[in-house]
């Protein structure tokens, strides 16, 4: 007995084992992402460095402390990444259930936004909320993700019909309006581009796509033609069409100042801290929307090549999670991170170079901006939950 | 983790595949324009954008050089540049600081010593810069910079003076405002002068705000050399006093004087009267602030004669004791020509036609002459071309070129008519007739100061124009015509002096021919005869009542020649008819030059002792 009680026990204990050692490679934590963390993280951190470059000279010379932007951003990333364990903590799945409540909350914000929010420079932005401004349009970003991934995961079968199809461009279309009434115009083409890359991976048939982008462009016409667009706003996005027309227009100054920057910076730059253009805040907004251009001067074409080449990485990863996903909404979300970034980031660089209008969009990681970067975080930390979760 | 194994299996595996690679090809695509767009920016155009970025963030200011100073011989300042404050405003600042102009102005009235209005509207113009007092004493500069008004800002910028007044001012010249030479020496020297202007190259903000704190490179200015001329300040004094005296004296509306060194072509006094002071420049017609005596040309007269004999005994036409017969008149071509003083004819000998100032007998001589070889003789004395001293305006006469030589030129330019000089190359002539036959180019810059010496100018050209015995030949002529003849009253006491008159009537500014009435008198020469020191032309601009050049300018020569013999110590012919020489006050000033810094340093030179 005692050999058998002893059998008993030893293959107990070898199930155990297995069972241990099953649920310990299989435990989320252990399936993290480490280059998408390493990237994000380095991303951030030469944001500070860049903020720091474009910043310190202006805030010394004004006789207060040159940290002062580094500091409230690097406050921020610690948020952030706080933010972002707490994404990766709860299963990504249970978001399939909260996601209308996310949303509701989204839109209330913003709502409450559009009734209190006081217009700063053309338009309200920021909320207050005990002493702490933040950008309920940041927030609506992963709110639009998960309400759209739930939708098209619980339609799965019936992903193709037209009715799904009408369900997702009602959801997308509440939080676009209210982000137009402030106006904000760049986080409206946010929500375009985060619609239509869950569209694309939901597998919508291409021909509603097709009619899709017809309606889209024949309805930013109508939207003209009603006067629902600001006429600031249409010279601001056509501007960098002729750059060459009027250098009087701010926005003209600014692209003009930028690719100055950007083109002095030639193929090593002027050293880190050293670029006049930035030294010496040619380039306005340096520290926001035309960061791009402190790497790309200070550290010329191989510093804008390594930032390109983080976001390539950034992208690459999340493009994998959204494949290796073990089902569709996981795909849905990671994709929808995926096109937040990328799509920030294209339009972001691609202003600085005068390739793309000016919108106002921050570039992910970099800019300077707390809510941004919590954002971003949160994004991070959700394509991560997706990823650790690929085995359970 | 067979799934992690490349991204393309693993897209490949998942449902929405294809999906997941439009998204990556839309995502390399985006890439692709975003790259292609950096090399252009960063590689291809990088110079050009580089270039905008540094001339953007870049400030050049230029550093005035420090002006030359310009020294008589003996390194007396006749041209000095003092250390002065300009103050300045930027309107613009004040008034983005919205500081109410009327406080800057009521501060600033009393120290500027300028209007309150005045103030007011400069502080009140949009503008970034406006001066509110130039070249202001360094005292004011320095109040002005402690009282720390924004906006006001203080800058050297030196004060030309004239610390020698109106003593050879049409020389020497002036300098305006910015330190730029306008005329005289001042404009002709301005490449030794002005220096090269050094750079601050500073970077500023946007907006032209400099950054204090950024890195500065400095050019620095090199200062401008300082010039000492050859002028000797007793004789120019002397010169610009007897001409002032014989201006007025004749009623002339001016006269010109020039005195050189016979034996180096120096100019030692160069001078018109009536002249101006620098200080009041503003008042002085344009006739008082020419050099005339380079700047303005009128016709030798019989001066000329000197000329004709040389080339006619130079050529071998005319032997020195010939004699010729003389008729009272002359005609050639449409021309009649006679003396001015009226004569029976008869032989004279070609020293009595020299002393005489005979015109029928010079243009007999000049007949022997064909038109090139006088005209080559002219151009061999200096006329016709400046004289390379380096005046700014200088003119270069006018001799008329040989095709417009007709029947009648030869013997009017014979007598010193239908050409024309300045008053330097009348002194030119005689100069090269003292030299035996030896023209020195005429020079005003002695050298130049260099750490406290001077640093001597390159010698100027010579020119082999006569033989020694043809030189000596027209020379005794010239004495003769002191001695005996036209000249008598340039005659020296204890020294033996060679000289031409001449009269020449005054071309007319309206029209061809001659202004009625109007005579220049002028006279050249030189002494002493034997060994000659220095050579003078002297002429004297519409005398009234008196006009011949006899009368007019002999005096004035030979008390100018007096005057420049006694302060080069020349040792009289004959000392009896001097007297004792008295102890020359101009020689112990000579010597006792002010500190004018370094420059006095080795150039008071002791007058050259020419007599044997």
């Amino acid at each position: 007995m005692a050999t058998a009680f002893e059998d008993v026990s030893e293959g107990r204990r070898q199930r155990e084992a297995v069972q241990r050692t099953w649920t310990g490679v299989h435990a989320p934590a252990r399936h993290v992402d480490p280059l998408l963390a390493l990237t994000a993280v380095a991303l951030s951190l030469l944001g500070l460095v860049f903020i720091y470059s474009a910043t310190s000279p202006v805030l010394e010379s004004g006789g207060l402390d040159p940290l002062l932007f580094v500091n409230r951003q690097l406050i921020a990333l610690g948020v952030g990444l706080a933010a972002m364990a707490v994404a990766m903590s709860v299963d990504y799945r249970v978001l399939q259930v909260w996601a209308p409540v996310l949303y509701g909350v989204a839109i209330v914000m913003l709502i409450v936004l559009a009734i209190v929010g006081e217009a700063v420079s053309g338009s309200a932005r920021w909320l207050v909320i005990g002493g702490l401004q933040f950008q309920p349009s940041e927030l609506a970003k992963p709110a639009l993700i998960v309400v759209l991934a739930a939708l098209f995961h619980e339609r799965r079968e019936s992903a193709l019909g037209l009715r799904a199809l009408v369900e997702a461009l009602a959801l997308a279309a509440v939080p676009m309006v209210l982000v137009i009434l402030q106006p904000d115009l760049g986080t409206a083409m946010v929500f375009v581009a985060i619609t239509f890359a869950v569209l694309l991976l939901a597998r919508v048939r291409v021909r509603y796509m097709a009619a899709l982008a017809v309606i889209g462009v024949v309805s930013i016409l109508g939207a003209l033609q009603l006067d629902l667009i600001q006429e600031y706003q249409l010279e601001r996005l056509t501007s960098f069409l002729n750059p060459e027309a009027a250098d009087v227009q701010d926005d003209l100054y600014n692209l003009n100042q930028a690719q100055i920057a950007i083109g002095s910076g030639q193929l090593a730059g002027q050293g880190l801290f050293e670029g006049t253009q930035t030294q010496l805040s040619y380039v306005p907004e340096n520290h926001t929307d035309f960061i791009f251009t402190v790497p790309a001067e200070e550290l010329g074409f191989l510093g804008s090549t390594l930032v390109l080449g983080l976001f390539g990485m950034l992208l690459y990863r999340g493009l994998r999670i959204a494949a290796l996903s073990r089902d569709t909404f996981g795909t849905l979300i990671a994709g929808g991170v995926v096109a937040v970034i990328a799509f920030q980031a294209f339009i972001n660089i691609g202003m600085s170079l005068g390739l793309m209008p000016i919108t106002g969009l921050p570039l992910p990681f970099l800019s300077y901006g707390g809510t941004s970067l919590i954002s971003t975080f949160i994004l991070i930390g959700i394509l991560q939950n997706v990823h650790m979760r690929r085995f359970s | 983790m067979a799934a992690t194994s490349g991204l393309a299996g693993a897209v490949g595996r998942a449902r929405s595949g294809r999906r997941l690679g439009v998204f990556l090809l839309v995502y390399l695509l985006l890439t692709a324009a975003i790259g292609w767009r950096l090399v252009t920016v960063q590689v291809v155009s990088a110079e050009e954008y580089r270039a905008a970025a540094e001339q953007q963030a870049t400030r050049e200011v230029t550093l005035p050089a420090e002006r030359g100073a310009i020294y008589d011989r003996a390194g007396d300042p006749l041209a000095i540049s003092v250390p002065a404050s300009t103050v300045y405003a930027n309107p613009r600042l004040l008034a983005s600081a919205e500081i109410d102009p009327t406080y800057v102005a009521a501060d600033l009235e009393p120290l500027l010593d300028a209007d309150l209005a005045t103030l007011m509207e400069r502080l009140t113009r949009d503008s970034g810069f406006v001066y509110l007092g130039r070249q202001l004493p360094r005292a004011v500069g320095e109040q002005v910079e402690a009282m720390r008004l924004p906006g006001i800002g203080v800058v050297e910028e030196p004060r030309r003076r004239y610390p020698a007044g109106p003593l050879a001012a049409q020389v020497v010249g002036f300098a305006g405002l910015d330190g730029e030479g306008l005329s005289g020496l001042e404009g002709g020297l301005e490449a030794e002068l002005a220096g090269e202007p050094g750079l601050l190259r500073q970077e500023r903000a946007p907006g032209g705000v400099e950054i204090s704190a950024s890195p500065r490179q400095v050019e620095p200015s090199v200062p401008g050399e300082d010039v000492v001329l050859t002028l000797d300040r007793p004789i120019q004094d002397a010169a610009e006093r007897l001409l002032a005296e014989t201006v007025e004296e004749h009623g002339a509306i001016g006269a010109s004087a020039v005195v050189l060194d016979v034996d180096t072509g120096e100019i030692l006094a160069l001078a018109s009267q009536p002249g101006y002071d620098p200080a009041g420049i503003g008042e002085a017609s344009a006739y008082e602030r020419r050099n005339r005596a380079v700047t303005d040309v009128f016709e030798p007269g019989s001066v000329n004669k000197a000329i004709t004999l040389a080339a006619a005994i130079e050529e071998g036409v005319v032997d020195p004791a010939d004699t010729l017969e003389v008729p009272p008149r002359i005609t050639i071509g449409d021309k009649a020509f006679s003396d001015a003083n009226a004569r029976a004819g008869g032989p004279l000998t070609v020293e009595e036609i020299m002393a005489q100032s005979s015109n029928v007998g010079t243009i007999q001589i000049a007949q022997r002459l064909d038109d090139e070889t006088l005209l080559e003789h002219l151009g061999s004395f200096g006329l016709g071309a400046p004289s390379g001293a380096g005046f700014p305006g200088e003119s270069g006469g006018i001799v008329p070129p040989l095709e417009r030589w007709y029947a009648t030129t030869k013997p009017t330019v014979a007598i010193g008519q239908g050409v024309s000089g300045t008053l330097l190359q009348t002194a030119g002539v005689f100069q090269t007739i003292a030299n035996g036959g030896e023209r020195i180019e005429p020079r005003i810059v002695r050298g130049s100061v260099d750490d406290g010496a001077l640093v001597a100018a390159a010698d100027a050209p010579r020119h082999d124009v006569l033989s020694p015995g043809t030189a000596e030949a027209v020379r005794d002529f010239l004495v003769a015509a002191v001695e005996d003849g036209t000249g008598q009253a340039a005659a020296v006491p204890g020294y033996r002096v060679a000289g031409k008159t001449g009269t020449a009537q005054k071309a007319s500014t309206t029209s061809r021919g001659y202004e009625p009435g109007a005579y220049i008198a002028t006279f050249g020469g030189f002494a002493p005869a034997e060994e000659p020191s220095v050579a003078i032309a002297v002429m004297v601009d519409e005398p009234q009542e008196e006009i011949y050049g006899g009368v007019v300018a002999a005096p004035l020569f030979a008390e100018l020649m007096d005057a420049a013999l006694a302060r080069r110590r020349v040792t009289p012919t004959d000392a009896a008819e001097r007297g004792p020489v008295p102890a020359s006050e101009e020689h112990e000033d000579a010597g006792d030059a002010p500190a004018v810094g370094e420059a006095a340093e080795g150039l008071g030179e002791p007058p050259a002792d020419d007599g044997g």
